[in-house]
């Protein structure tokens, strides 16, 4: 799983992914997206989505 | 002398038929034709036998959903979709081209009402495919009446969603489908107060392709 949230130039608060029989939702707050799907989306529509980093533990603790 | 002549110039001939079909798929390559004949059946390629769906399968007629964007909605850059090299064994592998951020809107029909067609138009030698779809939407309010204004002169292209999970294109960037409405108030009880939509195109190089399940369709949240 991958952090991910919308690009900053997709003035939208969300899109729908339809991807076959299933759907992954993308915001602009970063969300957990299978691996997969994740390179889906990024090779078919690039410049939509963005990964998020995630924090490292030790900041995840403190924050 | 006379036969020999003529001999010669059958020997000609046929060295420059053969010369003719080796360079042929070069001269092509090399000034960017494309050869519609291989890319559509790879030269002439023999029937295998059409059957009716294997029993014991459903076969379940009508549609979902439609998705529908503006053909004026899909990337500059990109000059038509589908086109013919987009589609393999009536397969569209290329997901489509919307402009960032613009999604496709999702109609859902009233019931029973999805209808999407395409059939063979012209005679041996001029035939080409036509696309059509139509559907109801019942009400004429003020929402409704707003968002069908903007199909109004407007080119689209069309996903259906059919039962059984297929989603098939109808219209292309450069040959959309233009609906026209129609909306009834119904006289008395149990008449269809809503409003009528259809349209249709011809000159398709292929019937409406399948969108492959592997590709992504961005849709409103």
């Amino acid at each position: 799983m991958v952090q991910v949230k919308l690009a900053k130039a997709i003035e939208k608060p969300g899109v729908l992914f339809r991807i076959g029989e299933r759907s992954v939702t993308i915001t602009q707050q970063p969300s957990p997206v299978d691996d997969a799907d994740y390179e889906t989306i990024r090779t078919q529509f690039p410049g939509w989505i963005q990964r998020v980093s995630a924090k490292a533990p030790s900041e995840a603790q403190e924050g | 002398m006379k036969f020999s002549k003529s001999l010669f110039g059958l020997a000609l001939a046929m060295i420059a038929g053969i010369a003719f079909a080796e360079v042929q798929p070069h001269i092509h390559q090399v000034l960017g034709l494309v050869d519609h004949s291989t890319l559509v059946m790879g030269a002439i390629t023999s029937l295998a036998g059409l059957k009716n769906l294997a029993d014991q399968l459903p076969n379940p007629p009508g549609g979902r959903r439609v998705f529908a964007v503006l053909a004026a909605d899909l990337d500059d850059a990109v000059i038509d979709w589908p086109r013919i090299a987009d589609i393999t064994a009536s397969e569209c592998t290329v997901a489509i081209p919307v402009k960032a951020g613009k999604t496709l809107a999702v109609i859902t029909p009233a019931e029973n009402s999805l209808d999407a067609t395409f059939e063979n138009q012209g005679d041996r030698n001029y035939m080409a495919y036509k696309h059509a779809i139509m559907f109801d939407i019942a009400g004429l309010s003020q929402t409704q009446l707003t968002e069908a204004a903007k199909f109004m002169n407007a080119g689209c292209i069309f996903l259906v969603e059919e039962h059984d999970e297929t989603v098939k294109i109808y219209g292309t960037k450069l040959n959309p489908i233009t609906l026209k409405q129609k909306g009834q108030l119904g006289k008395k009880g149990g008449d269809k107060k809503g409003m009528s939509f259809s349209g249709d195109n011809d000159s398709f190089m292929f019937a409406p392709p399948i969108y492959k399940t592997t590709l992504a369709l961005p849709l409103p949240v």
